[in-house]
């Protein structure tokens, strides 16, 4: 496939490209799983047909538990068109940005919802977070995410926000992760597990 | 006026010779690994023996004496202590003796750079990947960032623990891809989390099918998993920052398979891509000369309390000339 007939390409993700256009008179995202032409057939197909679809199944199952997600439209085997979210990508907003605090706060308690109901993101970094105007954090991009209730899973999560952000913002983030699950301390205690690993005590100390 | 370098972080003993970044030796001796793996006690007796021995070597090849020598570059880290201890030993003998000064150097810093310097990409994206190292990283001001990484054992680890659990003979990596050839796949499990990835969970997952399907059945499925997750990775690496190319270097980069996939992934982003010769994906002396030689150049003066070895040298703590 070339291009969606009446859609827009706006982003080349590593795994999919990304349309705009508008379905069901809304504003819409689409997001096609690209063919991997590195990849042996049956490696390929798992990947593209198998992550579609549990992306697909963990955004419903996000927006059940109440989290801000976008809405899927429709579903193919390679691609799920969604509502398009308006707002920024927290990576991109400025750390002075009235609605960057608010942002960070937003995605702890984003990342605690998808937890309290064994949601492992499996990418949760501030590229996956759009902040709309009223300083609230939406959940995008479900493509390495699982149903789970490891801890070390969960932890990543923590981990791959932690290493993408400020120390303030990471305080703001993790407070309201831990208010916001009961299962926060087993967590975050899995975490300082992770970083206690050899090859992380190092990097730590190199971001210090 | 030349820039020697001396390797020894594992069971090989390396020594190169530099002269303005045109390399004019690159010998070495490799410790004959049996079926028990690297003994790091023996390795480093292995090392202490033959040192003297590749010196000369090297300097014969760049047809020169140590009177030519400048100054000299030894592997600090990351790597066995015992084999470490050996390789600065003999640089610090050399400085010396000779009255030259003498630079530590991180020894992924020197297989990324080498392979830079021989591609000529200025700012590619890198995938690292040999028996304990498995890394996708760039450059980013003075130091390596490093995007992604495996959160448990190297891939060559993996491939050698594999390959001595299935009876196979050394050099295991190759060994591995030899029995692949013939192979079909079976299902194994796809870790990727963000840019890093995990491979004890596959390496027990391929074990645990032995028993029950074919060698080559396996040994296929198990490099084709393992790769796909490295270059997958890689992928996401390099579009999600930009770059405009690819290389691959370190041990595991001596896979053919390895080199078609990210060959075929770079291709299809129309980023290019570039893998060093063999002899400088498999530990080398000449990689440690060339760092040390731009380290000179850019007027670095290690301290005296630097020129000690750290098994655990993490890249982004190592300055890059």
């Amino acid at each position: 496939m070339t291009g969606i007939k009446g859609a827009t390409k706006i982003a080349e993700g590593s795994e999919a490209d990304i349309y705009e256009s508008r379905m069901l008179g809304v504003p819409a995202i689409i997001k096609y799983r690209r063919r991997k032409p590195y990849l042996i057939s049956e490696i390929e197909e798992e990947i593209r047909v198998q992550r579609n679809k549990a992306e697909a199944l963990n955004m419903n199952s996000a927006i059940i538990a109440g989290a801000r997600v976008p809405k899927i439209l429709l579903f193919t085997a390679h691609s799920i068109f969604m509502t398009k979210i308006a707002g920024i990508q927290m990576a991109r907003m400025a750390q002075d940005d009235k609605n960057y605090n608010p942002a960070a706060e937003g995605s702890g308690k984003m990342l605690a919802v998808l937890h309290a109901h064994n949601i492992a993101h499996g990418d949760y970094t501030p590229a996956n977070i759009i902040v709309d105007d009223r300083g609230r954090a939406w959940v995008i991009d479900f493509g390495l995410s699982q149903r789970t209730n490891s801890e070390e899973d969960k932890a990543f999560d923590l981990l791959l926000f932690k290493r993408a952000v400020s120390r303030d913002c990471y305080k703001a983030f993790v407070n309201s992760y831990s208010e916001n699950y009961r299962a926060a301390k087993r967590i975050l205690k899995r975490l300082s597990d992770i970083e206690r690993r050899g090859r992380y005590q190092s990097r730590t100390m190199a971001q210090a | 006026m030349a820039v020697i370098g001396i390797e020894s972080s594992a069971h090989t003993f390396g020594v190169g010779i530099v002269e303005k970044g045109k390399i004019l030796a690159n010998e070495k001796m490799m410790y004959p690994i049996s079926d028990k793996g690297i003994i790091p006690a023996k390795v480093s007796e292995y090392h202490a023996k033959n040192a003297s021995t590749v010196i000369r070597r090297a300097l014969s090849a760049a047809h020169m004496g140590l009177g030519n020598v400048e100054a000299v570059g030894y592997t600090k880290g990351p790597g066995l202590g015992p084999c470490l201890e050996i390789g600065m030993l003999a640089a610090k003998t050399l400085h010396e003796k000779l009255g030259i000064p003498i630079y530590p150097v991180n020894h992924a810093v020197a297989h990324i750079e080498i392979t830079k310097h021989l591609s000529g990409f200025a700012d590619p994206m890198v995938l690292y990947v040999s028996g304990g190292n498995s890394q996708i990283l760039s450059l980013a001001g003075e130091h390596y960032h490093v995007h992604g990484e495996t959160l448990d054992i190297g891939v060559g680890n993996m491939l050698d623990n594999f390959a001595r659990a299935a009876g196979m003979k050394p050099a295991w990596g190759s060994t591995v891809a030899k029995f692949a050839a013939g192979g079909r796949y079976v299902k194994l499990p796809y870790t990727v989390k963000g840019m890093d990835f995990t491979f004890t969970g596959l390496l027990t997952a391929a074990i645990k099918l032995l028993p029950s399907s074919s060698v080559a059945d396996v040994s296929f499925s198990m490099q084709e998993t393992a790769f796909s997750m490295l270059v997958e990775a890689t992928e996401r690496a390099l579009l999600l920052n930009g770059k405009d190319s690819v290389i691959l270097c370190g041990g595991v980069a001596q896979s053919l398979r390895l080199r078609e996939m990210l060959a075929t992934m770079s291709a299809s982003h129309k980023k290019r891509f570039y893998v060093a010769d063999n002899q400088f994906n498999a530990d080398n002396g000449a990689m440690i000369a060339y760092v040390a030689e731009r380290m000179k150049e850019s007027g670095c003066t290690p301290l005296r309390s630097d020129l000690t070895i750290n098994q655990k040298f993490r890249i982004e703590t190592a300055g890059v000339p």
